[in-house]
């Protein structure tokens, strides 16, 4: 059959038994309690993922450059953040299976929310929303200032409609399909971690704050 | 056509006593951690009232929300369809598959595209469609259906997990360790991403105001099968619209709360387009949604956001597992979605329940299904498709709890058989009570008879 | 006050003393209870089967015994039919006399609780233990005789403040407190391997939690469950409420 004689059967159909007229209520702004970033630190640890503090984003690229995940000479490495060099070319990127290839991804979020402990991507930061899907690795920059107190907070804050693909990312990839046993690193990345820049009290040494009951799954 | 015996597949279940205690122990786990996070938000209740009030108000105005959404989804680049039923769904994709030499695919959940076979459609048509979810894939593998819709082996011991990988997948059949046969599974999915040609998933929500979905996962497997190929397909049953992206976040805080009991699933995406280089499809279904909408009786089920709380605290659900339902919509809310789509084949599904009415209270959007439930039995009788027939009613039971003499001469009857029939016969497998129960034991007298006795004659004195 | 006392047939034939017990506790409240004699049944199992237009002619029935009798409220030990009559009595015609019925009637730890409000028991009634306290689903969920745990309201649990009335005793809950036992009226015929492991489950785990009582104000519960307590060899006794909250429980 026709799509459009489909359409206007479907429409017809409900327009003509739909049930009587409720009301759309207004939805309150509700908030979150406590401090944002604390909260964020909290609720990402909870999910596997791991947070460190830096007094600017240069000392977070610094720390990232030392770090073996990011060992060009090793590892396919991917990234749309400003300041940091993948070793991966758009050439090959023109085939976005070659994606799979890639063990580490850097990217920038400008939002994050306390709520949850998530971080806001978008298609415009990544520029490839596969590459960071498909690394094993995978590092964000966020300004501490960006985190929001709650989840309404943060979708005032942004237009769904101005990206093709916006996703807001909470710790690593999991599952606990089998006997409901939690297992960290699922189809997506295996580890998350966020670099917080801009914080006030960032440690004079660099200090990756984990989960101390965090799933450490040697078959990853 | 053979009508579904949840009881007696429930039953086998039951029996095997270390699937039955981790299934039950799993999802009343879930249960406990959804109580634990909702207590920790002051305004839960208020979300709830909220959220089933914008479902109410979407519902009743579906016509202008879904042609607001398909302008707009249109307008963002989304090609979109509408598929009246199962076979124009199907037939709609295998379309578009056809003119883009779809050979694999990989999907994420979607209970819309089971509701409408798609993938054994597909495989019959020389497409292979991988479920890239872990739970869908052990199902897949196994020639199962879902047996819930968040967690969908979750019936299975991991040992039943290694064995089938062991005899599919090649993998050690000695290691049950979840994480060992999770990574086998990723290993397995890594060599489908990169040849796949197509992706697929379906949706929790669509947004009317600015025309896209939203699709919340855990592993990461929707994100991947929606962003890496150059197809993606998605399919939206058309009830799931919510008005405006400020409605959103209330419901995205309800969602995984209520299924799993945690704040957030690990990727809530919105797509509104396709990436630059792909074709963005997506399938609006109806499949007798827009029939449900029609009936004032039963039309609040189509509120439902399928986060599968009501499944984790059914007590029936628990002990039973989803694959006794025999259907693709399991637990409560499978006892009063799935006789609409086939009243004979599953009436006797609406009796698979104690009425506890403890899934109307976790439901996030408050969905009446005690309501429901008895609302499905009085039509399965209405069609007499019931188990026990009319003239039992009407010419056995019906009389004797109506009249006082009646009753009570039932009732002495009942006594003097429970004092004086033989144990051998009382606890005969003809007697559905005495399998489980010892018999009452039988008191003296009926509380009337004490009332003649002790109590009527001082008041005629008084 | 003028009290109707409806005792439900399930209870009239085999456990009477849940009703001599709430029958004797009125009347030692110094209320004016009178007994309704002729009986039938509620409806709710032709309900609970689906077969409404049965249970409408069973509410008809119902009819005739509470009309022109002038009672101010008709008390029922039974949280099922008390729900039944509320909220279901819809086939029969709703005379005002109907609509005062359905609002007026209680199970006895409402009337007890809501009405009466009464602070301490007539004859301070004792009974030392530990008492496993099982909110039948019916009156929790349907007559909010308690906060079920997955509500996240404010707490409160009708039943546990009228037994602490009761010197000594001491409440306690099962380990999921408001986990169905399974009865479900019919449903314990009509899927008994399912009913009887859900009250398995109910009574092995006040075993295991050292509970030698149990109390309910569903008798329809607490049946299902001593049967099964008893087939499984439990040493558990249990008691409608009324019988603990009148003196007549027997440890």
């Amino acid at each position: 059959m026709d799509q459009q004689e489909t359409k206007n059967s479907i429409l017809a159909r409900i327009r003509a038994g739909k049930p009587s007229f409720h009301p759309l209520p207004e939805v309150p702004c509700y908030g979150y309690p406590g401090d944002p970033v604390a909260n964020f630190v909290n609720k990402l640890l909870e999910f596997d993922g791991r947070a460190i503090k830096f007094k600017t984003r240069q000392d977070a690229i610094e720390w990232l450059g030392k770090q073996p995940e990011t060992d060009s000479g090793k590892k396919v490495i991917y990234s749309s953040a400003d300041g940091v060099d993948g070793n991966i070319t758009e050439d090959e990127l023109s085939d976005l299976h070659n994606a799979h290839r890639i063990e580490t991804c850097v990217t920038d979020s400008h939002l994050g929310v306390g709520e949850m402990g998530s971080v806001w991507v978008t298609d415009n930061t990544l520029r490839h929303a596969a590459c960071a899907l498909l690394s094993r690795r995978l590092f964000i920059f966020l300004d501490s200032n960006d985190i929001v107190g709650g989840l309404h907070d943060a979708y005032s804050g942004i237009r769904l409609a101005d990206h093709q693909y916006g996703s807001f990312y909470t710790g690593p990839s999991a599952t606990a399909d089998i006997e409901a046993v939690h297992i960290t690193g699922a189809q997506g990345p295996l580890a998350l971690t966020v670099m917080l820049y801009n914080c006030g009290d960032a440690p004079a040494e660099p200090m990756l704050m984990t989960n101390p009951n965090a799933d450490t799954s040697v078959w990853q | 056509m053979r009508q579904v015996n949840q009881v007696k597949l429930g039953a086998e279940f039951i029996d095997k006593q270390a699937h039955r205690e981790m299934h039950d122990r799993c999802l009343w786990a879930a249960r406990m951690r959804r109580d634990k996070v909702a207590a920790s938000i002051p305004e839960w209740e208020e979300m709830r009232e909220l959220a089933s009030q914008i479902k109410l108000h979407t519902l009743s105005q579906l016509d202008s929300y879904l042609q607001q959404f398909a302008t707009n989804a249109e307008a963002n680049g989304i090609h979109v369809h509408w598929a009246r039923d199962a076979e124009e769904h199907n037939n709609i994709i295998l379309d578009i598959f056809r003119q883009h030499n779809v050979k694999t695919v990989t999907k994420g959940k979607s209970m819309t595209m089971d509701e409408c076979g798609m993938r054994e459609f597909m495989g019959r048509h020389g497409i292979d469609i991988y479920e890239a979810d872990l739970g869908e894939r052990i199902q897949q593998l196994d020639n199962q259906r879902p047996s819930h819709i968040v967690m969908p082996a979750i019936h299975k011991l991991r040992s039943d997990v290694a064995s089938l990988f062991a005899r599919t997948l090649g993998s050690d059949k000695d290691i049950d360790d979840p994480h060992y046969l999770n990574s086998v599974m990723r290993a397995d999915m890594r060599k489908k991403y990169i040849k796949v040609d197509a992706g697929m998933s379906g949706v929790n929500f669509g947004i009317a105001e600015t025309g896209g979905i939203v699709v919340c996962t855990n592993e990461g497997n929707a994100d991947i099968s929606a962003n890496l190929p150059p197809l993606y397909v998605a399919t939206m049953g058309l009830e799931k619209l919510i008005p405006r992206q400020s409605d959103l976040p209330l419901f995205i805080r309800l969602l995984s709360r209520s299924a799993l009991g945690l704040d957030m699933t690990q990727y809530t995406s919105h797509y509104h387009g396709p990436r630059k280089g792909q074709e963005m499809h997506l399938v609006i279904l109806d499949n007798g949604r827009s029939e449900r909408l029609t009936s004032p009786d039963y039309w609040e089920v189509l509120k439902c956001i399928r986060c599968g709380a009501c499944m984790n605290t059914c007590p029936v659900f628990r002990r039973t597992s989803g694959i006794s339902y025999d259907a693709i919509y399991m637990g409560p809310i499978g006892i009063v979605l799935e006789p609409s789509y086939d009243l004979y084949k599953y009436a006797r599904l609406p009796y698979s329940c104690t009425h506890c009415g403890s899934c109307g209270d976790v439901c996030p959007v408050k969905v009446p299904i005690p309501h429901l439930v008895f609302y499905w039995r009085s039509e399965v009788v209405k069609h007499g498709f019931g188990q026990f027939t009319h003239n039992v009613e009407e010419d056995l039971a019906e009389p004797i709890l109506k009249s006082t003499t009646n009753l009570a001469m039932a009732e002495k009857m009942g006594l003097w058989a429970l004092r004086n029939i033989p144990k051998s016969i009382m606890e005969s497998p003809l007697n559905p009570w005495a399998k489980e129960h010892s018999d009452p034991i039988a008191p003296e007298e009926t509380f009337r008879q004490y009332y003649e006795r002790n109590i009527k004659p001082h008041k005629e004195n008084d | 006050m003028k009290i109707g006392f409806f005792v439900p047939c399930y209870i009239d034939a085999i456990h009477p003393q849940a009703a001599i017990s709430t029958y004797g506790l009125l009347k030692k409240l110094g209320l004016d209870v009178e007994f309704i004699e002729r009986g039938s049944c509620c409806g709710l199992p032709e309900l609970d089967m689906g077969y409404i237009k049965h249970s409408c002619s069973l509410e008809k029935g119902i009819v005739s015994l509470i009309s022109d009798k002038g009672y101010d409220y008709v008390v029922v030990p039974s949280g099922i039919c008390t729900d039944q009559f509320r909220d279901h009595f819809n086939e029969v015609e709703q005379t005002p006399e109907i609509e005062h019925f359905r609002a007026t009637v209680h199970d006895p730890v409402e009337f007890l609780h809501d009405i009466l409000k009464i602070t301490e028991l007539p004859g301070h009634p004792r009974f030392p233990y530990r008492v496993a306290l099982h909110n039948g689903c019916h009156s929790l969920r349907y007559l909010n005789e308690a906060r079920p745990t997955e509500l996240m309201i404010k707490p409160f649990d009708k039943c546990a403040d009228l037994l602490k009335l009761v010197d000594g005793l001491e409440v306690g809950y099962a380990t999921r407190r408001d986990e169905c036992c399974g009865f479900g009226g019919t449903y314990s015929i009509w899927d008994p391997s399912c009913s009887g492991q859900q009250g398995r489950d109910k009574v092995s785990d006040y075993a295991r939690n050292g509970f030698k009582y149990v109390t309910s104000q569903d008798m329809s519960c607490m049946i299902h469950q001593q049967t099964i307590a008893r087939k499984n060899g439990l040493d558990l006794k249990m008691f409608y409420i009324t019988e603990i909250l009148n003196g007549d429980a027997k440890p």
